[in-house]
Parts: C-alpha cells; sequence; structure tokens
C-alpha cells in the first residue's frame, strides 16, 4: 500500500482531503466575542487572573495555574471582559470561561516581545517561554509542550519527531502549514531539538501530501539534523507510539512514554506555533483549523483565534450546506459530536467537520467473528473478545485481554461488518476499570 | 457579522451525538454472505455442468429449506427476521454442495432443518453457533440415512469411466428391478457368506446388485468385512440406484478399498463421483481466490489444512496431490474451514484450527472406517474454537512479559 514506513494493523478511510488540501490558510477576521475556556489542555485547569469589566490586550494571560502539568491561556483579541463563568467544553463538560468582547482595536500587550536569536537562547529559557507562550500539542491531545521538553534527568532523550501525518480524514490544517510554512515548521524543529538539547529529529509525512513532502524536504536541507521521512497513507499513521514505530521501529512499552524510550513527539503545528511565539513573542492565541465534510457550503482552513465559537466559525465558511446531522469537533475517527454552537475553538481543536447524514449504522448487528477488527487494531488487540467481556460484565478478563492498551484510535468500529460499537465499549469498560481503582484507592 | 440568513436557526435542528468513530467502511454481514454466494457460483456451475439439473434442484431446495426454517424458528422465538442477510442461503448452499446428487429432496430438506435448527438457532443464531451449520446438518444426514448418503452417481460427463463399467452396468440394469433377495441370493453363492448376508441386510438394493455381478463379488466381500457403509459405497460401482443415473464410487473409497486411483486431471476438473459442490477442485479453487482476495477468509486455514494434509500425506508414503483433489478437502479448506463463525479469530489461531483439521483428516483417511473425514475434522476443530483463541491471544503492542 503505497511507498514508505508504516506500522502494522490499521485502516484505509477515505481521506476526502481533497476538500481543502489545495485552499491556501485564510485568515478569519476576529469575532465580536471570544469564549476563552481555562482547560485547553491535559492537565490542571487554569485559574481566572482578570474578572468581569477588566480591559485586556490581545496576548495578554488571562489564565495560569501552578499544576506542574497545565499551560497558561491567552485573550485571543482586545477588549473587555464581559463575564467570567462556567461554558460548554467541546468535549462536553462545562468548564470556566473568559469571555471577552472584541473591541476591534487589535492593542498588543506590552510584554509581547520576541525572543530573539534562536542561537542566544538556552535550554532553559525555551522551555519556559514555551510554557509562558502556552502552547500545547496542537494535534489534538493538547498535552502541554513545555512537560514534554522537561523529561526527568534519568531519561535520556536522543530523538525529536515531528507528526505530519495527519491520517485523520478530511482534516488539512496541518498539510496547509507544512506546504505554506515550511521554514516555520523548521524553525520550530529547531527550537524543540535546542531545548531537549539533541541533534537528531524526523518529519514524518503522509504520502498523500506529496506537496508538503516537498516543500518540507526542501526547507529541512540546510539542516543535517532534521529528516523528512514519509509514510504510507494509513489510519492511525499520527498516533503517537505507532508513529514511533514506524519511523525509528522501535516499540514503546505497554504504560509506558515514548519519553521513556528517549523520544519526543510534536506535532507540526506545534513546531509552527512555537516559532510564532519565539519569533513574535505572541502566545498561542490562534490556530488553523479546517473546516470541511459536506455540510459546509465553503470548505476551508482558516487562521481562527482561539476561543471563537462554532457558529461563528461557520459563518466565516458561508453557513452549512443543508441541514446539518452531526457536527464534529475533531476528524471524523475520534472528533466530538456537538450539540450547541456557541461552543468555542479550543487549541487542541484541529477542525470541524459537518455531516449531513449520518454515515455510520445506529443498529448493531450479530458479530460474525470476521475477525476485521483483530485486522486492524494498530494495538494488536483481539476487539471482540474484550468487548464480549465488557459486555458481559467481566471487566478482569477485559483486561487480561488487554483492555486497557487500546488507543481508542476507532479502527476496529470502521471495518466492523455488524456495526458493532467495538471502541465505544471499550472506552466504557475502561472507565469502569479506572472506576473501580479509584474506588479501591480511596 | 451575525447573518442569521446564513446560518440557519439550529433550535430544530437534530444535531446527533454520538461516539467516534462518525465514518464507516461499506462492509455489512449481508454483503459478505453475498460474496461467499458469488463464490460459490463457479463450484455450482461445475456441479451443473457434471450432474446436470439434479444438481441445481438439490441447491435450491436445500437453501429454501434453510430460509424457511430460519424464517419460522426466528417468528417463534419473536426475534426479527434476518433471512435477507444471505446466511441462511450460505448455510443452505454448502449443505447441498455436501451431498450426494443422488439424495431424495426430502432427505435434503431434513438436512436444512436440521443444520438450521440443531446447527444455528438452538445456539441463538448467526455468530453463535459453535459448529459449522451445514456440517451439522451432513453429519445428521449421514447418520440418519448412511446408504443414501453414501450412493453416488457417475458425472453424465463421464464417458470414459461408464465404457469402463458398461458390463456391469448392462448388468445392473437388468437386475435393477429384480428384488433384493434374489441377488442376496446370488451373493450368498460366493464365498463370503456371512459377510454377504450382512451386506445385503444393511446396505439393501446397491450392495447386492452389485454382488450379483461377478467381477464386483470379490469387492464386496471385502467391502463387507469393514463397515455396511463403505460397503454401500463400494456396491455402487456397478450399481444403479435410478434408471437415468449411472453409480459410481468416488475416488477415495476406489483408492480405500481397491487401491484403484483417478487421474489428477479428472479430480482437478471434478469429472468424478462425490458430493455436489466437492468434486471440482477447479471451479473450488476460483471461488476460493475470491473469497481471500475479497478478504472474506483467511488464507491461513486453507494453508494450514492442505499443508498439513499434504506434509502427513508424504511422511505415511501415499499420493499428497491425490489427497489435495479427491473427496471434500478442497470444498472444505476454502468453504467449510474457513467459516468465520465457527473458526478462531486469530492468526495463530487460524493457523492451528487449520493444522488441527489437517491431522484429523488424515487420520480418518488412513486409519478410519470411513473413506472421507472432511466434516468430522472441521466439527471436531469447530469444537476446540474457543480452547485455541484462548491460547493463541496475540501480543499486543508493547506488551511487556509480566502479562504474556
Amino acid at each position: 500500500m503505497g511507498k514508505g514506513k508504516t506500522f502494522k494493523g490499521g485502516i484505509h478511510p477515505p481521506g476526502h482531503k481533497e476538500l481543502t488540501n489545495s485552499k491556501s490558510i485564510r485568515r478569519m477576521s476576529p469575532p465580536e466575542e471570544v469564549v476563552v475556556l481555562m482547560q485547553q489542555h491535559i492537565g490542571a485547569a487554569c485559574q481566572p487572573l482578570v474578572k468581569r469589566r477588566d480591559v485586556v490586550n490581545k496576548g495578554q494571560k488571562i489564565g495560569d495555574s501552578d499544576g506542574a502539568i497545565s499551560a497558561p491561556v491567552h485573550a485571543s483579541v482586545s477588549g473587555v471582559v464581559k463575564a467570567v463563568e462556567s461554558w460548554v467544553h467541546p468535549n462536553g463538560y462545562k468548564v470556566q470561561a473568559v469571555v471577552i468582547e472584541n473591541d476591534g482595536e487589535e492593542r498588543l500587550d506590552p510584554d509581547i516581545v520576541p525572543a530573539g536569536d534562536l542561537e542566544s537562547l538556552d535550554k532553559g529559557t525555551i522551555v519556559d517561554l514555551i510554557r509562558e507562550a502556552g502552547i500545547v500539542g496542537l494535534g489534538g491531545a493538547a498535552f502541554p509542550t513545555h512537560v514534554k521538553l522537561s523529561p526527568p534527568p534519568h531519561k535520556k532523550i536522543h530523538t525529536l519527531i515531528i507528526n505530519g501525518c495527519e491520517c485523520e480524514p478530511y482534516l488539512t490544517c496541518d498539510h496547509r502549514v507544512m506546504v505554506e510554512q515550511p521554514e516555520k515548521v523548521v524553525y520550530g524543529t529547531r527550537a524543540l531539538l535546542r531545548a531537549l538539547g539533541i541533534n537528531k529529529a524526523f518529519i514524518g509525512i503522509e504520502a498523500n501530501k506529496p506537496d508538503a513532502i516537498t516543500a518540507m524536504e526542501k526547507a529541512t536541507a540546510p539542516y543535517a539534523d532534521i529528516q523528512v521521512v514519509p509514510l504510507q497513507i494509513k489510519y492511525p499513521q499520527g498516533a503517537e507510539k505507532q508513529l514511533v514505530t514506524a519511523i525509528t521501529g522501535q516499540v514503546v512499552p505497554e504504560g509506558c512514554l515514548p519519553m521513556d524510550c528517549g523520544i519526543v513527539v510534536n506535532n507540526v503545528g506545534t513546531a509552527a506555533a512555537v516559532a510564532a511565539s519565539l519569533k513574535t513573542g505572541m502566545p498561542l492565541i490562534e490556530r488553523v483549523i479546517t473546516v470541511s465534510g459536506e455540510g459546509v457550503k465553503e470548505p476551508q482552513n482558516l487562521l481562527v483565534p482561539v476561543g471563537a465559537k462554532l457558529s461563528d466559525v461557520l459563518q466565516v465558511s458561508q453557513g452549512f450546506n443543508g441541514t446539518p446531522r452531526k457536527v464534529i469537533m475533531g476528524g471524523p475517527m475520534t472528533g466530538v459530536t456537538q450539540f450547541d454552537l456557541s461552543v468555542p475553538v479550543v487549541k487542541g481543536t484541529p477542525g470541524i467537520v459537518v455531516f449531513n447524514d449520518l454515515k455510520t449504522a445506529t443498529k448493531p448487528e450479530a458479530c460474525i467473528r470476521c475477525g476485521r477488527c483483530v485486522d486492524a487494531c494498530p494495538a494488536f488487540l483481539v476487539p471482540v473478545n474484550i468487548v464480549q467481556y465488557v459486555d458481559g460484565g467481566q471487566l478482569d478478563a477485559a483486561v487480561e485481554w488487554g483492555l486497557l492498551n487500546c488507543i481508542e484510535c476507532g479502527s476496529c468500529s470502521y471495518v466492523c461488518p455488524a456495526n458493532r460499537f467495538l471502541v465505544q465499549s471499550i472506552l466504557l469498560g475502561k472507565q469502569e476499570v479506572q472506576a473501580a481503582r479509584n474506588k479501591q484507592t480511596s | 457579522m451575525q447573518d442569521s440568513a446564513m446560518l440557519p436557526d439550529l433550535t430544530d435542528a437534530r444535531l446527533v451525538i454520538s461516539s467516534a468513530p462518525h465514518i464507516s467502511d461499506q462492509e455489512s454481514v449481508s454483503s459478505i454472505m453475498y460474496g461467499v454466494i458469488i463464490a460459490m457460483l463457479p463450484a455450482l456451475g461445475a456441479s451443473m455442468y457434471f450432474f446436470r439439473t439434479r444438481a441445481l434442484w438439490l441447491v435450491i431446495v436445500t437453501a429454501c429449506a434453510c430460509v424457511l426454517t430460519e424464517y419460522v424458528f426466528q417468528k417463534l422465538r419473536g426475534k426479527p427476521v434476518t433471512i435477507y442477510d444471505g446466511s441462511a442461503v450460505v448455510t443452505g448452499m454448502l449443505l447441498a454442495f455436501n451431498l450426494p446428487p443422488t439424495l431424495p429432496m426430502w432427505m435434503a430438506v431434513v438436512g436444512g432443518i436440521v443444520a438450521m435448527t440443531l446447527g444455528k438457532h438452538v445456539f441463538g443464531g448467526l455468530g453463535s453457533n459453535p459448529f459449522n451449520p451445514a456440517l451439522v446438518g451432513r453429519a445428521f444426514l449421514a447418520a440418519a440415512f448412511p446408504t443414501a448418503m453414501t450412493s453416488w452417481m457417475s458425472p453424465v460427463t463421464n464417458t470414459a469411466m461408464a465404457t469402463a463399467t458398461s458390463a456391469a452396468t448392462a448388468a445392473a440394469t437388468t437386475a435393477a428391478t429384480s428384488a433384493a433377495t434374489s441377488a442376496a441370493t446370488a451373493a450368498a453363492t460366493s464365498a463370503a457368506t456371512s459377510a454377504a448376508t450382512a451386506a445385503a441386510t444393511s446396505a439393501a438394493t446397491s450392495a447386492a446388485t452389485a454382488a450379483a455381478t461377478s467381477a464386483a463379488t470379490s469387492a464386496a466381500t471385502s467391502a463387507a468385512t469393514s463397515m455396511a457403509t463403505s460397503a454401500a459405497t463400494l456396491g455402487g460401482i456397478s450399481a444403479a440406484t435410478a434408471v437415468d443415473t449411472i453409480s459410481m464410487a468416488t475416488p477415495l473409497a476406489l483408492m480405500k478399498v481397491e487401491g484403484v486411483a483417478t487421474s489428477y486431471w479428472q479430480l482437478f476438473l471434478g469429472n468424478v463421483s462425490g458430493c455436489l459442490g466437492e468434486t471440482s477442485a477447479l471451479a473450488i479453487l476460483i471461488g476460493g481466490i475470491y473469497l481471500i482476495y475479497k478478504n472474506y477468509i483467511d488464507w491461513r486455514i486453507p494453508v494450514g489444512y492442505l499443508g498439513t494434509v499434504g506434509l502427513l500425506s508424504l511422511l505415511m508414503g501415499q499420493d499428497p496431490v491425490f489427497h489435495w483433489l479427491a473427496g471434500g478437502l478442497m470444498l472444505g479448506a476454502f468453504f467449510m474451514a474457513t467459516d468465520m463463525v465457527t473458526t478462531p479469530i486469530t492468526r495463530k489461531g487460524r493457523w492451528a484450527f487449520g493444522i488441527g483439521a489437517g491431522i484429523i483428516l488424515m487420520v480418518i483417511r488412513l486409519w478410519g472406517a470411513y473413506p472421507e473425514g472432511v466434516t468430522f475434522s472441521i466439527l471436531l476443530m469447530n469444537g476446540f474454537t474457543p480452547l485455541i483463541e484462548r491460547f493463541t491471544r496475540p501480543r499486543w503492542y508493547g506488551e511487556v512479559e509480566a502479562n504474556a
């Protein structure tokens, strides 16, 4: 299946990338109101640093936390704080949010100053700057980047992998960033290498983005320590551990992070964000997202202020094309369906996909044990058997069959001819196991 | 900015909330089943060529019996009727493929009913049955109607064989109307009196008629010393079970009892006697390759099954090609042993299944009473499937030894 390295297992869903992959990134004009959530990352939620009626500048820090795993949030527009209240997070729960009324002045925060030449910055400074810029993994998981760059001293990091796979169907934001801003990605990669004190980086790109591969190869040509690696077109090529295995051949042991193997993985969007904030001093207040699916009139790649509401973003894409049935934050394989269009874009939002019909069956049929889920599972699990145990309440047996090693990519459900809710049941099982363990320890 | 004309009011919009993934591929249970049916068409064509309309009718009757049984059973249980998913048709066709062309239609219907009830629905229907339903039906018929299930007709295209046995045929046609008793008396005059009587009483007309011809007398004697069923099969060499068909032993029976080999080419094409769908290795291979290409079956099972049979044949000084081509092995390896529901879901388990079935088959063929053992080798391995799966769980990504 095509050229390049890859992992075992996986699926080949239609990409539908042609809807947006040749469209240049457009800047969305800032909306009248933005909603900056205090939880835009994995880890501790931020505490608001502003209150109602405060005047804020663009790029001003408005939320932070003392938690070791956390990242501050910043105002993406200048204006007045309209409210500090609870708001619906794209993942469905409610979190604190700072609602800012845009005054349209684009008044920059005086703290925003370029960091200066990369060569003049030392390891610690870069990590601190990245933390203060509120940079998190832009691939979707939104893990604070500075934490990834600060491994415990006994873990010797030797390799940086920049993830340019973008294996989710429909999404093309990383693709466009690589095509349009390759030097930014390279600058960010160099900054990350410097922050880690190493000199070996790979940029993994799926073969369905030949223009991105060409652009990145050209941009990395002067730097011997950065190598572009074309990868086969396969989902979930961009899953962290699968990517590590595809590129280095190393297998990350269960319960471990790539860090334990001396490898740090970052998204191309993250690298570009690092470059942008080091060069300009501007924290992460905007990101490129893909608005796509047959349910939007004008599919495109947009540079969107963090905190822009879904309704505003869809407006820019000329609204709905027909009657929407599913509005998905993220790609169709792992994205989260939305019920409220006032939900804001967060740092980890790679795209919005709108479908006018249900592309999945709602009624499961009997399992015929065809084994497609087994063949598709990139974690080499037997999804059907795990689900049988979960559904039957035998969580111990499910764990014995690897329940907790599911990476939740959804490949099993995608291929199931009986339309069974495989990954969904596994997710439920994982939560039940976690709940049972929490109960035991408390 | 806020132009409500562009963004319709969504208060009435029915946005669906569901857990990812939000797309799925196009394959469905019924598309797989219909794919299997397509894969069976070459073998069906071959059987129609060799056994004419008799083959087609048997397939239609058996398939209809299976579909109707499923319908009635699901209605009685108050469950959703799933006859359109194609699985009942697949079972019916496979069962028919495993029946002798001369089998009376009502027996085929009984086989279909048993396959669907005892083979499938008593366990909860599609996906829940531990044993291959078609083979359950066949095993039942073999036990209930041993004579009818081992009476073989020569392919209508098999002129060479017909000429070779013309003398016997002539004798048979004239003797066809004569009563079993007179034939049995004729047999009784030969050396093995007691044995022939046993054959005559149990295996009835066909064996006895065979005994009537002097050429077949010694064969009848040897057959009578083994099982009554084999005797019936053997007797079929020169006897007619009906006026319009020419009876003939299967290549495996010929080999086992008489040591007569059949040419590879005849076996490969399927111009030999046997069950409807099993004779033509060529037609089965075409269907099997299609199944593998469409990813409807795992190549590991046929390769493991056929490979084991070939290896054991060589070890035992037998002809592996003959063992591959003769009897129901090809059909079993590609269509029966690969049944998704009743075979292990793990890759290693599928190897184990194929190899295990190969060993059982060779044990039956070499040392068992029956000339053929495909049905039982697969059914027995079906029984081992849960156990095999348990011991062949794949190591998951990054699994550490402690959990292995």
